[in-house]
């Protein structure tokens, strides 16, 4: 009797529980949300190093750095080359409308002036890397882009991972990609992209260093792999920053044409 | 023979200065804006990821450039056969310093290609200080600068006198003139105001000589200017007070498109002839230069992958009433361009129609300066048209740029075409293979290409780049 009272005891508890327990358990949408958070911040700066590698070895290295606001839900982007030398000093403003469609502007060192352009194209390859333009924006989608599916479990890199499979709503060179996102910080640890008609990926990246810096999860270095001819580019974030003051004059055109703020 | 003499005395100036040069650049250290070192700290030390001190200014000093070897081959004028060589190339460097409030910039070039005497704006092709103040910046010296939307072709761009002593070349800054001036502009968020006085007249600069390859004149010219006694522009009257010219620049940024007005009190810079004595009494041939005021408009605007291109305006010359044969009319001047990035490529495409409308044309009076242009360039038409188009393709992970550029002159059908391949040898060394081509197509009437039909070019050259 005293057997069956606990046992029912611990049914009810998990009868009320039960709603709890359901809203804990985590959905492919609710990972990529987690995702997204965890690198969202009202400013940014990174200092970034580009090494495309070509399938026998050689290697080049290209040199950025990008500082980013976001206000009122919209954010401006000012990106900076600091190498090779033909690149040098070439800036590049973005600023989101509220419309959802970007104003952008180039300065070009060569010409040394500031010259508005349309938005680049997405699936563009960035500056010969194996990264697009869209991929540099982000490598996974926003909840509102795509169906997000989580498949499964995985250990990747002796850390426990998602597996959650994306299929854009969106204009998208790929048709899915799959993700697997790390337990812990919500990085994704492997990304696989997917184009049309293909079983298997055109292009893998693969997170190689993650670090706990200031209580915020950051990736430090990921290799972006194009399958069909062995060519990849890694990236690695020399300096990172969240969450900083930043002077709004970085985002202007004057700052585009002189390197000043003032 | 009296060329290669030329070429042999300016080597020795320009070695001992080169020599400088990269002793000066051995001794430096390099670049001036270094990224965002307030936020990251100096570039070239890279701190732990989040952890970086805030790094006060500091002034700097940098140095960029090109050192290069190219060789054009083109055929000799006077035997198809044969061909005819010229080395190109040479040093060009930016210097810059950069301080709290100053900056300082020289663009020095040492190049072979001229082969005129050495003039200054063959070496300076820049030197200037700029001071910076609250809410904008003044700066003064050699300077170009380029006004307009148009994709490197305009119709508005008068701040610098154009350079055909080498022909057309595919590097619109390169055919520019550094002038000195003195601009000021003003910035606010979106918009500024851009304020420029110019002291002295710089005219467009052409190969001097009428045998030259290069020259600009028809045959019925280079004839009369053999026999005439010209009486050329001294450089003290070029440099008169009166011939100063000023302007002003609005541009502002409204959604979409970036807008701008024009104003500009200044000169046109190709020399008009005053043919009236030599006609009527055998004396010799003045040249001058015709004031006229531009009152002009541009805008960008971007509307999905295309970027459209508007210039348009109207030059106001001090012979409003077009009765002067010695001075040019007022004119017209009018552009629409188009560019875009063609999908799935990475190449980019452009096209641009430009013209202009000259007023109270005179085609019945053969030495109204307007009537001797508008032979040589439209058919002795008082309206001009032309289309150009250019695409850039980056191929081998942009290893290999691939460029297309051409132009078609409508009324004389004349055309000139600029094909090149750059190839990235590694990030600092490029080989590049460029070509130009000049002509008119079929039974075409007098023009500046048709005159430089002979010129066709193959040009080979490397270049490392610091």
């Amino acid at each position: 009797m005293k057997k069956t009272s606990h046992a029912l005891g611990i049914t009810l508890i998990l009868i009320l529980l039960l709603p709890w327990l359901l809203a804990a358990e985590e959905t492919g949408n609710s990972i990529m949300q987690k995702v997204m958070d965890t690198q969202a911040a009202t400013s940014s700066a990174m200092d970034i190093r580009l090494t495309l590698i070509d399938s026998n070895g050689e290697a080049r290295e290209r040199r950025i750095q990008t500082l980013s606001i976001t206000e009122n839900g919209l954010t401006n982007t000012i990106t900076v080359f600091l190498s090779p030398a033909s690149v040098k000093n070439t800036r590049f403003l973005t600023r989101e409308r509220s419309d959802g469609n970007d104003d952008q502007w180039i300065y070009l060192p060569a010409l040394g002036r500031v010259k508005r352009i349309a938005a680049s194209e997405g699936n563009g390859s960035f500056m010969g890397s194996d990264f697009t333009y869209a991929d540099m924006a982000s490598t996974t989608y926003d909840t509102q882009e795509a169906d997000h599916t989580l498949s499964g479990d995985a250990v990747l890199l002796d850390r426990q991972a998602y597996i959650v499979q994306s299929v854009p709503r969106i204009v998208s060179p790929y048709v899915k990609t799959i993700t697997w996102v790390d337990k812990e910080s919500f990085l994704p640890l492997r990304v696989e992209f997917y184009d049309k008609d293909t079983a298997d990926p055109s292009k893998v990246l693969t997170t190689e260093e993650v670090a706990l810096v200031d209580g915020r999860w950051l990736t430090r270095s990921i290799t972006m792999r194009t399958l069909a001819n062995n060519h990849s580019t890694r990236i690695e974030i020399l300096q990172a920053k969240y969450d900083i003051p930043m002077n709004s004059g970085y985002f202007t055109t004057t700052f585009l044409e002189t390197g000043r703020t003032q | 023979m009296k060329r290669h003499s030329l070429r042999s005395h300016r080597w020795e100036t320009k070695g001992f200065v080169s020599i400088l040069l990269v002793l000066l650049l051995a001794s430096l250290p390099l670049s001036a804006f270094d990224g965002f070192t307030d936020i990251f700290g100096p570039a070239d030390e890279v701190a732990a990821t989040g952890v970086s001190p805030q790094t006060p200014f500091a002034p700097s000093f940098g140095i960029n450039g090109t050192v290069g070897f190219s060789i054009e081959g083109m055929r000799a004028l006077d035997d198809s056969r044969e061909i005819e060589t010229a080395v190109g190339g040479g040093l060009e460097i930016d210097l810059s310093w950069r301080g709290s409030i100053v900056d300082a910039q020289a663009k020095l070039a040492l190049q072979p290609t001229i082969d005129t005497p050495l003039q200054w704006v063959d070496i300076f092709k820049g030197l200037s200080v700029t001071s910076y103040f609250e809410g904008g910046r003044i700066e003064a010296g050699l300077l170009k600068k380029e006004w307009g939307s148009g994709d490197a072709v305009h119709v508005v761009d008068v701040l610098n006198a154009p350079d055909y002593r080498n022909g057309i070349v595919d590097d619109a800054l390169a055919m520019k003139v550094a002038e000195p001036m003195v601009l000021t502009t003003a910035t606010w968020k979106d918009a500024a105001l851009e304020v420029v006085y110019k002291p002295m007249l710089v005219p467009m600069l052409t190969a001097e000589d009428p045998e030259h390859r290069w020259s600009m004149l028809t045959d019925a010219q280079a004839e009369l200017f053999s026999v005439a006694t010209v009486n050329q522009v001294t450089a003290a009257e070029l440099s008169r007070f009166t011939n100063g010219q000023y302007g002003a620049r609005l541009v502002g940024t409204f959604g979409p498109a970036d807008l701008g007005l024009i104003y500009y009190n200044g000169f046109y810079t190709q020399p008009a002839y005053d043919l009236r004595a030599y006609y009527t009494s055998g004396g010799a041939i003045d040249i001058g230069f015709t004031r006229a005021q531009l009152f002009a408009t541009e805008a960008t605007v971007v509307t999905g992958a295309f970027t459209f291109m508007f210039e348009g305006g109207f030059w106001l010359s001090e012979d409003a009433s077009a009765s002067e044969t010695e001075t040019y009319n007022s004119k017209w001047v009018y552009l629409g361009a188009v560019g875009m990035l063609i999908p799935g490529t990475g190449a980019y495409a452009s096209v641009t129609y430009h013209g202009q409308y000259i007023l109270g044309f005179d085609e019945t009076n053969p030495i109204d300066v307007d009537t001797i242009q508008a032979n040589q360039s439209s058919d002795g038409k008082a309206y001009m048209n032309t289309l150009t188009a250019a695409v850039d393709i980056p191929l081998a992970r942009e290893k290999v740029t691939v460029r297309l550029a051409g132009t078609y002159q409508i009324e004389t059908k004349g055309y000139a075409l600029l094909p090149s391949v750059s190839w990235s040898i590694s990030d600092d060394l490029v080989l590049k293979v460029a070509g130009r081509l000049f002509g008119a197509v079929g039974d075409a009437p007098d023009s500046l290409f048709k005159t430089w039909a002979a010129n066709d070019s193959l040009a080979v050259g490397i270049a490392y780049l610091f």
